[in-house]
């Protein structure tokens, strides 16, 4: 995109800037001046890229804090080998069992015959509606020693639950990855639900017009082009491994982000956290620049792919149909049922329902709280994003910009926390202590897909578009408003709900920066869990958090055509 | 924007001078500059509030005089704490749900509106020293004194010596009043009575390395305060090879580390663990709902050096907003009324010599009197934790 914004430069721009920007080059070669050019008109947009950053730098200064020596000493205390050993483990086993459930899913759903496909299709973002860390909980009441299936197997045999044997499969790494992998599984199907849609059917007619078997199309075509959704969406929930803090935290799973969050709640120095917390962010930026390498090239531009969710060939599954009716069964009732029932069951425990509903009652100010900061978090990452990402489409730079703000993502929120807290009391003494630190945070966390959501919503709209617009005599915003809008619009609105939905179910960093007695839902289900117990509370407040999340992705479902996920269509609001 | 509807209007004051770089200075340098600069400071972060200015002048000239006589301070504080007003922000170590019975009947008895910032003691303690005197708490409420203890070396706590700490043993309190200890906790050894064989019950803490008790021990993470204060106790004791040697010797024996002593009680109440080191007041309302658990109080054989009884710490933070709500809540946690939650929902026992739980007590829990314990000198504690978090935070952080 940046050559193309080199190749429209007009030649009188250029010749302006010439003599400012370089006086000495007169021979220079004119992409250089380009380059230049294109750099200082990226400064704005660079600029904005400083919220994410400066809890970065903040983060580095905090190490900085001790020597080298001792950051080293620190680092080799706290096992930092085995430590990203069993952590890359952890996130490779989340990233495939997540690309199991998923990946199937989506294809299932968009290119068989499967019985019920639509509703399946329906669901699948679903569970996207339930934190992990939710998932945890449930799963921790349901198959702790003591828990529900040892009192209910207890039960059967007649006899106390201390004298069945049980063994308790669920706390630890692979717990952990069983229970990450099953809620980031969305990820997974979203975007390859999305890339099904968007591959243009004529790629696999011809395939077949030349006489490939359905399986050879799938493997030599469809597979293939499925290759970067996949990536992406693997990737993704690589990621999420490595910086979630909830779930490997409820699980016992020792990561880096809960023992980062020891050395906090230790009172151990800042700085030794810090270095720790460096050490991952740095894993996790190779991990994301890996990832813009890999997919580096994949970019949609093709007519077809942006005018209309197509349905590609179906292929029959014959007998097959019930083996996959089966899976979809119980990948939705993993993801799905058995944690809303359980959570109910659960929260019905608290009392009769006047107990409950004054329960509920209680948890009023904790909700507003979440819908206050997580509303003025997405806002916020949208606007960023937003800002970014259509100056990178007209190619106005914000390339490095975008770059700046991928690496928000790369910063978890354990460490995010650890960062934001001293950074504001050393800098920002106002922001100290006040809720709008939450907002900042979730910007700093969600603004990276927020952005991705608004690339891949504007990629749609091809450029020329744009440009025709403009030729016919309309400024840049008549042309934002009349042509990116309305083919746009649907892709924005979706990545906003996207974000907000992540900020409303944020954890780690909320924990850490809340202001006293400013809790949201999130935080309330931690304190039920871990200073309870897996409580009734916590279940209640879980359904209540679930249901919050899932409504405004239900509303969205239903007022659409059904069976399309939000992230995975480009087609204009209608 | 954290609200404290109703703040005293006469803490707020005209910003006199604003440094922009103040955050860096303070950070970097020493204790006693930040107390000459607190009151700028503190109104600087209100920047966005409105300013009251009649009390400016005066406010300004009292800085110095602060820590002696804080101004606000209500006339006299009498045993029987009476109506406040207001509101009041405390820091506390202790968890929340611990904490909400205290506090309800904290705000039930004075009308102030208590507002929680729960987070870990060394966090809390951690925070208070960035905070620099500048803080938003009024009171710490902490689970380990000897960080209480660091922080009054620093400065950083308004001493303050309530009339009901009189019949605190010297022992649980600083001389100045910094902090003074409000309720005691022994460490001991809580275990499922379905798991444990009578004959196998260990009679010390020491003995759980043992082989047989493999995989059997939980204890909670550093993250707990008591963690890190009953680790500094036993350097103390036994010095710091042997307790790392014992540690990794539990660990060795398949010591699980969970993240708190919640999860530790829930684990030894769900059979998921037979034996947990925890503080007693774990235990009692786990017996109280019929679970199958006991308490052991370890190492009390002639020869052995008793278990380790801890006080909850509460002192009043330097730079404290609401000093007249602070002192109050000081006052109350020393009251009789204000230790009912405590000793009859939790057991946890006075501090003072000869008075027991009486009715309250769970079977099992015993009183202060009747437990054998080290002697604590909280100054030494203080300095041996800090060597505490780094031996074990790496290795007791939690999680497999």
């Amino acid at each position: 995109m940046e050559t193309r914004a080199a190749d429209t430069e007009s030649p009188a721009k250029v010749r302006e800037a010439g003599p400012r920007g370089a006086p000495r080059s007169i021979h220079a070669p004119r992409p250089t001046l380009h380059a230049l050019r294109s750099t200082l008109l990226a400064l704005p947009t660079l600029l904005l890229a400083a919220p994410v950053v400066l809890p970065l730098l903040y983060l580095i200064a905090l190490a900085g804090e001790a020597s080298a020596t001792e950051l080293w000493r620190g680092l080799q205390r706290a096992q930092i080998g085995p430590l990203i050993a069993r952590m890359a483990l952890l996130a490779t086993a989340t990233t495939l069992w997540a690309v199991a459930v998923g990946a199937p899913w989506a294809w299932l759903v968009a290119r068989t015959d499967v019985p019920g496909r639509r509703i399946f299709r329906w669901l699948g973002p679903l569970p996207l509606a339930i934190p992990p860390y939710v998932g945890a909980l449930v799963y921790i009441m349901l198959l702790s020693k003591g828990g529900l299936l040892h009192q209910a197997l207890a039960g059967l045999l007649g006899r106390p639950a201390t004298q069945v044997p049980f063994a308790a499969p669920i706390f630890g790494p692979w717990g952990a990855a069983f229970v990450l992998g099953l809620f980031t599984a969305p990820y997974v199907f979203l975007n390859v639900y999305g890339a099904l849609t968007r591959i243009d059917p004529a790629l696999e007619d011809a395939a077949r017009g030349l006489g490939h078997a359905p399986a050879q199309v799938f493997r030599r075509v469809t597979l293939p082009l499925l290759r970067p959704a996949l990536l992406a969406g693997g990737l993704l929930v690589f990621v999420y491994a490595w910086v979630d803090f909830g779930v490997v935290s409820l699980l016992r799973a020792r990561t880096f982000t809960t023992v980062v969050y020891t050395y906090l709640l230790a009172g151990s120095s800042l700085a030794a956290a810090a270095g720790l917390s460096l050490v991952l962010v740095a894993i996790v930026l190779g991990v994301l620049v890996l990832q813009g390498r890999a997919l580096g090239g994949a970019r949609y531009a093709g007519s077809s792919a942006r005018t209309r969710a197509v349905a590609g060939a179906v292929t029959p599954l014959g007998r097959w149909r019930w083996v996959a009716l089966a899976y979809l069964t119980l990948v939705t009732g993993l993801t799905l049922a058995l944690p809303l029932g359980l959570l109910l069951f659960q929260a019905l425990k608290i009392g009769p329902p006047h107990a409950i509903g004054a329960f509920l009652l209680e948890q009023w100010p904790f909700l507003w709280n979440s819908l206050r900061v997580a509303f003025a978090g997405s806002t916020l990452a949208l606007i960023l994003a937003g800002i970014i990402g259509w100056q990178g489409w007209r190619g106005r730079g914000g390339r490095l910009a975008g770059a700046l703000l991928q690496t928000g993502y790369a910063v978890p929120g354990t460490v995010l926390g650890l960062s934001l807290v001293p950074l504001a009391l050393d800098f920002f003494p106002p922001l100290y202590g006040t809720p709008l630190l939450l907002p900042l945070a979730y910007l700093v966390l969600f603004a990276a897909p927020t952005l991705q959501g608004v690339r891949a919503a504007l990629a749609q709209v091809p450029p020329q578009m744009e440009e025709a617009v403009r030729a016919l005599g309309h400024g840049p915003v008549a042309a934002a408003f009349r042509v990116v809008g309305p083919l746009a619009w649907s892709g924005i609105a979706g990545t906003w709900l996207l974000s907000f939905v992540l900020a409303l179910r944020e954890l780690a960093a909320t924990i850490i920066l809340r202001p006293p007695g400013f809790d949201t839902l999130p935080v309330r289900i931690w304190t039920y869990t871990l200073d309870v117990g897996p409580d009734p509370r916590a279940a209640a407040i879980a359904l209540l958090l679930v249901v919050l999340v899932g409504l405004p992705w239900l509303i969205l479902l239903l007022v659409r055509q059904p069976g399309v996920a939000p992230d995975a269509r480009g087609e204009g609001a209608g | 924007m954290r609200r404290r509807p109703g703040r005293d209007a006469r803490r707020r004051h005209r910003r006199e001078s604003d440094p922009h770089d103040r955050g860096r200075r303070d950070r970097r340098h020493d204790d006693r500059r930040a107390h000459h600069r607190r009151d700028d400071r503190r109104d600087g972060r209100r920047g966005h509030r409105p300013r009251a200015t009649g009390t400016a002048t005066a406010r300004a000239t009292s800085t110095a005089t602060r820590a002696a006589a804080p101004a606000g301070a209500p006339a006299a504080a009498a045993s029987p704490v009476g109506r406040v007003g207001g509101n009041l922000v405390i820091y506390s170590a202790r968890k929340e749900e611990l904490m909400k019975p205290l506090v309800e009947a904290f705000e039930r008895q004075t009308g102030v509106k208590v507002t929680l910032k729960s987070g870990g003691a060394g966090e809390l303690a951690q925070l208070i020293e960035r905070e620099r005197g500048n803080t938003l708490g009024d009171v710490l409420f902490t689970t380990d004194a000897a960080s209480a203890e660091a922080l009054r070396q620093k400065g950083l706590l308004e001493p303050y010596v309530s009339p009901n700490a009189a019949k605190i043993p010297a022992e649980f309190k600083a001389a100045d009043g910094a902090w003074t200890g409000t309720i005691g906790r022994s460490r001991n050894i809580m275990y499922n009575t379905n798991l444990a064989k009578p004959e196998e019950l260990p009679k010390s803490v020491y003995e759980l390395t043992d082989p047989k008790y493999r995989g059997k021990v939980a204890m909670a993470s550093i993250r707990e305060g008591s963690v890190k204060l009953w680790l500094a106790s036993m350097i103390q004791e036994r010095g710091e090879d042997f307790t790392v040697k014992y540690i990794n010797d539990l660990k060795a024996n398949g010591l699980k580390v969970l993240a708190n002593h919640t999860e530790v009680a829930n684990a030894v109440s769900r059979g998921e663990v037979t034996y947990g080191l925890v503080n007693h007041y774990y235990y009692v309302p786990a017996k109280r709902e019929g679970q199958p658990v006991g308490l052991i109080y370890p190492d009390q054989g002639p020869n052995e050096g008793g278990t380790l009884v801890v006080p909850l710490a509460v002192s009043i933070l330097k730079g404290a907003k609401n000093q007249a709500q602070a002192r109050a809540f000081v006052d109350f946690a020393l009251s009789q009324e204000g230790q009912l939650p405590l000793t009859t929902q939790e057991n946890e026992f006075p501090l003072t010599p000869g008075v027991g739980l009486g009715e309250a007590a769970a079977p099992g829990v015993k009183p202060i009197d009747e437990i054998k314990r080290p002697t604590t000198d909280y100054a030494k504690l203080a300095d041996i934790e800090k060597r505490v978090v780094d031996l074990f935070t790496p290795i007791l952080g939690g999680g497999q």
